[in-house]
């Protein structure tokens, strides 16, 4: 019987396999006939095609977006944007497909009996509207608070920083809020802070031009192979053309696939680049090799304070009043103060060998070398960020190495508009549109003349920074928080603190958002937002350029940009006189409102070195790079270009031009400004001004501050180092790119990478679950030591992209304490195998 | 007779001679399929004679990886193989499939390093397709390979059009590879433009060696 | 035991002519047909009466030619 039924199976087996082979022949000889008729018609699918940006990284790759019906359908790289010439990473390769995940949200959520739930817009936006005026009235402007972000166009930003800073006509206090901030204050503060002690201008003065034309590229704590893609594989480029003598140096904590690349890679303990920086001056100024003429013309020498603490008492309790302070030093003071950086010392502290050391500093101090130094997060992302950022400058100062095609101290910025909107808009605590702050009076009556309200509704006091934003939700004093396209409650650094005080405290979260998150799980109310090409929009990249874009197609369900929802809450704020806050701030026609705003927000820029392109111009050209300079006065509204206009150059348009797009700011071959500023003052020497830097007699401030430790450092208990970042394929928290199945599929979830030697004495193999813990709270993650990263011995990373394991659970949201961004790139943690 | 030596000389001469269509890969599987099997395996023919369609080794896989052939797969019915794209071989340092294994089918001795498994050799099947090769940066596969920088390597080439950027085109070494298939599972593709094909370890030609075999190992990690 | 599949192909107008001869042979069993060809299981105590039975078919009248698919022996009588 047995027999029988197996032989059955073999034979229906055999008889099975038969037939389908026989069947499967012919389906194979049919199939391809219907793909070439596939491919025959797909040119003429009838694609429209515009013009837009990335929507990830701060490189700002153009592309362009093909509709077909109301769908995009496909994107490709645009060839005619200079800052990518028509490449994407694999990112912006999915670009498209972030906007069809499955989830999308399509309608407003109103918390109700602990659930949120669905509601109409008219609910949704009458109860915030209600507890702004309630709250406003009862506690004042400084009981609210907006969460923005570097994703925000810069007609959110700027819509955004108007509302928040015109609450005052609200509130019992009669001033605004200043209490709005950026998550690119997670991001590039310390850029920020340190590009304005330095140069009082914010943003880089170079271009991704200095790609092509420098020799030597210094990456410190950036691993651009992963983060900057394609401008890294501009670097690679270079290096091609010139194998001999182009070198690549890395400077990290761990082994990365930029350091792969690198033909010199220096591994140093955490913090200790500080001391490495004072190193590379030292050598500078020991061996003559500074440029006397240049840091004589164009450079004063300033000592920090120094002792300056972590910020890790609830409002900064622990940072002397004086950190900021910058005290007046002679050079050979500074030659004296680095000269205890000694190769010796540094190398003992550091773990750097020394000839590494050495080798670095020789081809960063030769006069014959054209130098970049690119940095992003390892820097920004530190309780030193601003003095670290300062560090560099002072190499590149020392060396005159500035400002030139080639050389110039390069500072990335990890967001789409960073600059464009966190920093140009002047969305932070303490900041006004063009550099300017709400301490100056100048500055708020500026802003206020612009925005034609009085000036006594500016408020003179910055509001809190994002670390403080949330302790004071912690601490009961913010009862209303409105996070716009930013995921904090994934994000912030000691997450338990955060997400544990937006659930339990009394304060009203408003999110709006595109698709479900770790935010709008807290959230009480939670607004559909449209995204990327759903609204038209504009960002501003590391570059300084500026790229438009309309909207293409329609958002889903009733999703709806955040500027329509500010406008909205905004016209149902009423004031006395039966005016709204609508009437007085967003007084746009409905029609043309984005050229309205663009129009208004240019004119801060205009005649200052920060002069923005006009909203045509930006409409039609793939991006703009500012300064935008226009020749005359009644244009630029400040200066009269004429007599030097015919000496400056004009890489980015013809020679003639009534504008020129400046590619290195500063230079008077490229600068009009600084051309002007050097006619002015013949005394000046050189081609080289500091035209912004007014405060220090157009002077860049060379500071001598010290190494000083970081704010937890590994001990008995926790005897590693966590670092945290990201990955080519994942972006941020993960939010759009966790939604793309191909990039999931790719990297489906966040493992933190061992170094192979403590796996080993750890006892733990490629897959164990690990667990990490610090003094905040533990996660489990899946161990990796295959080798993508190599934390150096002692030290472990984890990229935050996963929102089923939050690394920033364990982060410690210690600050540097003058640009006030958190430390996202040290802390001590242990580790055991689960 | 021997019954394979009667399979071979018997059915070939027999019926391979007289009909041009008619050919030996029907002895091998069912049609032009290939079966990658577990970590250890025999050579295919050895496999299918050992192989006692036990199944144990795919219960033993922690991750699902194992599939077992069904009444379709001929007489690859029963026996163990992976589809790389559904899901790789993560390469288990214990390795719980071969350990499992009643028979020498998968064999434990064979093993004496798991970075020595060799289940097949990635190769880019469709460099057209392929997008590092045309210049996104995409290099998934390289970075998802667990011999990152040994089986796959990546060498740089100028982008020929924008004459600004870099071509970072994976490159795989057969001496690493171990077929384990985590780059076609990751390739973000529709089809995968990297896969795994079958091939042994040292098939290449004895009687001459290539420079770049002489002067190996000089680069090396530069940690 | 010794169970064998085939793909038989045909000329199109023999196809009738083909399956009535097929329907002749012992240990021959159609098991589908498609187009102009038909999957047929053998059934033998050793594979060289598969051989033969393979070898007849091919012979027929109309049969253009044969393709093994599977073949899967055990307990063969071994003629030694």
């Amino acid at each position: 019987m047995e027999n029988f039924s197996r032989r059955n199976f073999l034979k229906s087996t055999a008889a099975s396999v038969a037939i389908s082979s026989m069947i499967g022949c012919e389906q194979k000889k049919t199939a391809e006939p219907l793909k070439q008729a596939a491919g025959g018609s797909s040119d003429q699918l009838g694609l429209e095609w515009d013009k837009a940006v990335c929507r990830f990284c701060g490189t700002g790759c153009g592309v362009l977006v093909g509709r077909k019906d109301s769908k995009i359908v496909a994107t490709k790289g645009d060839p005619d944007c200079y800052s990518n010439k028509g490449l994407n990473c694999i990112k912006g390769y999915f670009l498209s497909k972030i906007l069809y995940g499955e989830d999308r949200l399509t309608k407003p959520l109103i918390r109700k009996n602990g659930k949120l739930e669905e509601a109409t817009w008219e609910e949704a936006l009458d109860l915030i509207a209600s507890k702004y005026v309630e709250i406003l009235k009862n506690d004042g402007s400084n009981a609210v608070a907006m969460f923005g972000s570097g994703q925000w166009t810069i007609f959110e930003g700027y819509a955004a920083t108007k509302f928040m800073r015109s609450l005052g006509f609200v509130s019992k206090d009669g001033v605004g809020s200043n209490n709005i901030e950026p998550n690119a204050r997670m991001c590039m503060a310390s850029a920020v802070a340190a590009f304005m002690r330095t140069f009082q201008s914010d943003e880089p003065m170079g271009s991704y031009e200095d790609i092509e034309h420098a020799d030597t590229f210094v990456l410190w704590g950036a691993n651009m192979a992963e983060m900057h893609p394609v401008l890294f594989s501009r670097i690679v480029d270079t290096k091609i053309k010139d194998k001999i003598h182009v070198k690549l140096v890395d400077l990290g904590t761990q082994f990365t696939r930029t350091s792969e690349e690198a033909d010199l890679y220096l591994q140093f303990k955490p913090q200790t680049d500080l001391a490495i920086a004072n190193y590379f001056a030292n050598y500078i100024v020991q061996n003559n090799l500074y440029d006397k003429d240049f840091i004589e013309t164009n450079t004063v020498f300033k000592r920090g304070q120094t002792n300056i603490g972590y910020g890790l008492k609830d409002g900064g309790a622990d940072i002397p009043k004086d950190a900021e302070a910058m005290f007046p030093m002679t050079f050979d003071e500074y030659k004296a103060f680095v000269s205890t950086y000694t190769l010796e010392y540094v190398s003992e502290l550091s773990g750097v060998p020394k000839e590494k050391l050495e080798e670095a500093a020789r081809l960063i101090a030769d006069p014959k070398r054209k130098v970049v130094s690119f940095w992003t997060m390892g820097f920004n992302q530190h309780t030193r960020g601003t003095w670290v950022n300062q560090l560099v400058y002072n190499i590149h100062l020392l060396t005159g190495k500035i400002s030139k095609p080639g050389n110039g101290p390069f500072s990335l910025t990890g967001q789409p508009s960073a600059c464009g909107t966190a920093r140009e808009v002047g969305t932070f605590s303490h900041r006004l549109p063009a550099d300017m702050v709400v301490a100056n009076e100048e500055h708020r009556k500026k802003t206020a003349e612009i925005w034609k309200i009085p000036v006594e509704k500016i408020n003179p006091k910055p509001g809190l920074h994002t670390v403080e934003m949330f302790r004071a939700i912690d601490n009961g004093k913010i009862k209303l928080l409105w996070v716009q396209v930013t995921n904090p409650f994934q994000s912030m650094p000691n997450l338990n603190r955060y997400r544990k005080a937006a659930q339990e405290k009394d304060v009203f979260i408003v999110v709006s958002d595109v698709y479900p998150t770790r935010s709008t799980e807290v959230a009480d109310v939670v607004l559909p937002s449209a995204m990327w090409t759903e609204k038209e929009g504009a960002y501003g990249n590391a570059e300084r350029r500026t790229q438009h874009w309309n909207k293409i197609v329609e958002p889903p369900g009733e999703a709806k940009t955040e500027i329509w929802q500010m406008f909205e809450v905004a016209k149902r704020m009423k004031l006395d006189d039966g005016k709204t806050l609508a009437d007085l701030i967003y007084n746009y026609n409905p029609e043309t409102y984005y050229k309205e705003i663009w129009e208004e927000y240019r004119s801060f820029s205009l005649g200052i070195g920060k002069d923005l392109a006009p909203y045509d111009v930006l409409k039609e050209k793939h991006g703009v790079v500012w300064p935008y300079v226009h020749k005359t006065k009644e244009i630029n509204t400040k200066v009269d270009f004429t007599e030097v206009w015919e000496n400056v150059e004009n890489p980015e348009g013809k020679k003639g031009d009534d504008f020129i797009s400046v590619k290195w700011r500063y230079n008077a071959k490229y600068d009009p400004y600084a051309a002007k500023f050097l006619k002015d003052h013949p005394e000046h020497k050189g081609e080289i001004a500091f035209y912004k830097a007014k405060g220090n007699d157009y002077k860049a401030v060379v500071l001598a501050v010290p190494y000083e430790a970081a704010a937890e450092e590994p001990n008995n208990e926790f005897p590693f180092w966590l670092c945290t970042g990201r990955v080519l394929e994942h972006w941020h928290t993960g939010t759009m790119t966790m939604r793309v199945p191909e990039l999931r599929r790719a990297v489906p979830r966040a493992v933190v990478n061992l170094n192979p030697e403590d796996a080993k004495t750890l006892g733990i193999k490629g897959g164990d679950l690990v667990k990490i813990s610090s003094k905040r709270g533990s996660v489990v993650f899946p161990a990796d030591v295959n080798g993508r990263s190599i934390p150096a011995k002692g030290s472990v990373f984890i990229p935050f992209f996963d929102e089923t394991r939050m690394v920033n659970e364990i982060t410690i949201d210690a600050y540097c304490p003058i640009s006030k961004e958190p430390d996202y790139k040290k802390c001590a943690v242990k580790i055991e195998k689960v | 007779m021997e019954r394979r030596d009667f399979l071979k000389k018997g059915l070939a001469t027999g019926l391979v001679t007289c009909t041009s269509s008619f050919s030996l890969f029907a002895l091998l599987g069912q049609d032009n399929k290939t079966y990658f099997r577990p970590p250890g395996a025999l050579p295919e023919n050895e496999f299918l004679s050992a192989c006692i369609r036990c199944a144990k080794c795919v219960q033993a896989c922690p991750y699902d990886t194992l599939k077992l052939g069904s009444v379709t797969d001929g007489k690859n019915a029963g026996t163990p193989f992976i589809n790389f794209r559904e899901k790789p071989c993560y390469l288990c340092e214990d390795l719980p499939c071969v350990k499992v294994c009643p028979t020498d089918a998968l064999d434990i001795k064979s093993l004496v390093n798991i970075d020595l498994v060799h289940i097949g050799t990635a190769v880019i099947t469709d460099r057209e397709a392929c997008l590092s090769l045309n210049g996104i940066r995409c290099e998934i596969c390289y970075r998802v390979c667990p011999m990152i920088d040994r089986a796959i390597t990546l060498e740089k080439h100028e982008q020929e059009i924008t004459q600004k950027h870099t071509v970072f085109e994976p490159v795989i070494h057969k001496d690493y590879c171990t077929g384990c298939g985590i780059c076609e599972n990751a390739c973000p593709l529709d089809e995968s433009a990297i896969t795994v094909l079958p091939s042994q370890r040292g098939d290449k030609a004895k009687h001459y060696q290539y420079l770049r075999e002489q002067v190996k190992h000089k680069k090396g990690h530069k940690k | 035991m010794v169970i064998s599949s085939l793909v038989i192909y045909c000329h199109s107008e023999f196809l009738d002519y083909v399956s009535e001869q097929i329907k002749t042979l012992p240990c021959v069993e159609i098991v589908g047909s498609h187009n102009s060809k038909f999957a047929v299981v053998i059934e033998t105590e050793t594979t060289e009466q598969s051989a033969e039975l393979a070898e007849e078919i091919r012979l027929f009248t109309g049969v253009l030619s044969l393709e093994l698919v599977t073949h899967f022996f055990e307990d063969e009588v071994q003629n030694s």
